[in-house]
């Protein structure tokens, strides 16, 4: 008499189990998926909207806390986080991307690109002395207590509508 | 579990004889002391071995251990900025060029394949507020000769977002073409400028290039996204003719006032205004030369609308006569992956009595073409041309041409 109950009890914790267990991939994934934005932790900017994040990264915005020229750091062609900061930053592909800071030379409104960083640890140690240093790099590489992650729109990396993935 | 072996062992002292089960329950229990004291002492060690090598790796070069950390200290920071490559100041080179073919019905012509302008972009930074960029160009003259111009040549300081100062040659800010495409043929969608931005070699209307000071920058304005722009400055424009001759203008002393508008809720959207003054004495008559644009494009990764305005206007010194010509153009495109498509009209209206441009006269007509980006470093244009001449039958042409940078 009691076995309809128990099946229903067995099915209900295994459906709770797998909940529980996508919702915690799901939210694995989207943490993986997110690029955090790193500053050095001097810097006195904790939070932007993403509109000016964009506009520091196409390079119309010079400085971020109004004394430091920034110096963006990238990551290398191929990776990732690449992928990552081309879609959901500057919204291109990998030749548009070329191409616009081709342009952007070619105009003399920058003197150069952003700077390729391959090593992750150099990039922590950059980011992290220098004060002007904006960077993309994936939660997990960030090395250094001497940085700090923004919130882009309010939200850190890992939360639900954060717009850097 | 200190307190129960205490207890236990009291216990037993006070002559309560402890039953089998107790004696093994406090065996059992000294025996899991003594392992956590070793654990205890194993994680010690541990904590130790870990502080050792976290002291010894802040003695080591930077990012040789994944989990060093470095003091921001002056030293330290010239040493990451070194192994970043943050101030090797050299000189950037890139080069444009394009090759192709064009023919019209016009009599008396046949179409030929023409070599383009060899481009070279050279810029350097020389602090971390300054910089260098030259453009210098190698145009084809016959039987394989080359020419050499330098088109810009340009001491920059950036100070901030609201000062910026270069100082040497550069193309003059009358309306957006000018100061936004220079010369590389691969950074513009058409095989050709709009004739009222053609260079004066080419016989241009405009003083497209400049020798002196200009200044630029930001103004506080929030969301309307406000620029200005003064530039102050002397040029000799030598013109050709559409009659095939050389004049030379001996331009005066040149200013140029603009401000622009890009308005941060429409991405892309930029218009604005300029003014600028000259004279010019193409004979032995002493012109006072001003030229007023207004321009309006959209500019985005896929759509582009690009619509000017001007009239130039030159009044001869002592005489009331005042010559007004007045052009426009205004082109489209649209990208579809690799292929983009556009279209383009143009418009300028000289009178044949106009001292300066009179060979010029009214010239309109429509472009139609399609680039076609091959390769992320080269584009491939056909366009086709027809243009209205006042007193002229209409002439076709078509132009191919591969364009590229490198």
């Amino acid at each position: 008499m009691c076995w309809p109950g128990v099946r229903q009890f067995t099915v209900s914790v295994m459906l709770s189990v797998v909940s529980c267990i996508s919702g915690a991939a799901m939210a694995e994934a989207q943490q993986n998926s997110d690029l955090a934005v790193i500053v050095s932790a001097k810097n006195p900017v904790s939070d932007i909207t993403m509109r000016e994040l964009r506009r520091i990264f196409i390079g119309e915005r010079r400085a971020l806390d109004g004394q430091h020229d920034v110096l963006l750091m990238v990551p290398p062609p191929g990776t990732p986080e690449r992928d990552i900061m081309l879609r959901a930053i500057y919204n291109m592909n990998e030749a548009d991307y070329k191409n616009f800071w081709l342009g952007k030379k070619f105009r003399g409104e920058a003197g150069g690109e952003p700077l390729v960083v391959a090593s992750k640890q150099l990039l922590n140690d950059g980011v992290a002395v220098m004060p002007g240093a904006v960077a993309c790099i994936a939660v997990q590489d960030i090395r250094r207590a001497a940085v700090k992650i923004l919130k882009v729109n309010g939200l850190l990396p890992g939360q639900n509508g954060y717009p850097v993935h | 579990m200190t307190i129960i072996v205490a207890d236990a062992r009291t216990a037993a002292q006070d002559g309560v004889a402890p039953s089998r089960s107790d004696r093994d329950t406090v065996n059992s229990l000294l025996q899991r002391i003594e392992e956590l004291e070793t654990t205890t002492q194993d994680l010690k060690r541990q904590v130790t071995d870990l502080q050792m090598r976290q002291s010894s790796a802040a003695a080591t070069p930077l990012g040789t251990a994944a989990t060093a950390t470095v003091p921001d200290s002056l030293p330290q920071q010239a040493a990451v900025q070194e192994q970043l490559g943050v101030d090797r100041f050299g000189i950037h080179l890139r080069g444009f060029g394009h090759v192709g073919f064009s023919a019209t019905d016009e009599r008396r012509t046949h179409g030929a394949y023409a070599l383009g302008d060899l481009d070279l972009l050279l810029t350097s930074r020389i602090s971390s507020k300054a910089g260098v960029l030259s453009e210098i160009l190698f145009e084809p003259e016959d039987a394989g000769s080359f020419t050499v111009d330098v088109e810009r040549f340009l001491l920059q300081f950036n100070q901030n977002d609201s000062f910026n100062v270069g100082l040497g040659r550069f193309h003059t800010g009358i309306g957006f073409y000018n100061s936004y495409f220079h010369h590389g043929n691969y950074m513009q969608t058409t095989t050709d400028r709009p004739l009222m931005f053609a260079f004066a070699d080419d016989g241009g209307i405009l003083p497209t290039g400049n020798v002196g000071v200009t200044v630029s920058g930001k103004l506080p304005s929030g969301r309307l996204g406000l620029a200005y722009l003064a530039e102050f400055g002397s040029q000799d424009t030598r013109r050709t003719t559409f009659n095939n001759t050389d004049v030379d203008l001996e331009n005066g002393n040149s200013t140029n006032f603009g401000i622009v508008s890009r308005p941060q809720v429409w991405p892309g959207v930029q218009a604005g205004f300029s003014f600028y003054h000259d004279s010019v004495k193409p004979s032995d008559l002493q012109i006072n030369e001003n030229i007023l644009a207004a321009h309006v494009v959209i500019l985005r990764q896929s759509f582009e609308w690009l619509n000017e305005w001007l009239v130039i206007r030159h009044a001869p010194v002592g005489s009331t006569v005042l010559f007004n010509t007045p052009g426009f153009y205004s082109q489209v495109s649209y990208r579809f992956g690799a292929y983009r498509p556009y279209f383009r009209y143009q418009y300028v209206n000289a009178s044949d009595n106009e001292p300066v441009l009179g060979d010029v006269r009214r010239r309109e007509g429509p472009s139609v073409g399609v680039r076609y980006d091959f390769h992320e470093s080269a584009a491939m244009k056909l366009q086709y041309d027809r243009q209205f001449s006042r007193n002229q039958s209409a002439v076709n042409g078509i132009t191919g041409q591969v364009a590229f940078t490198f």
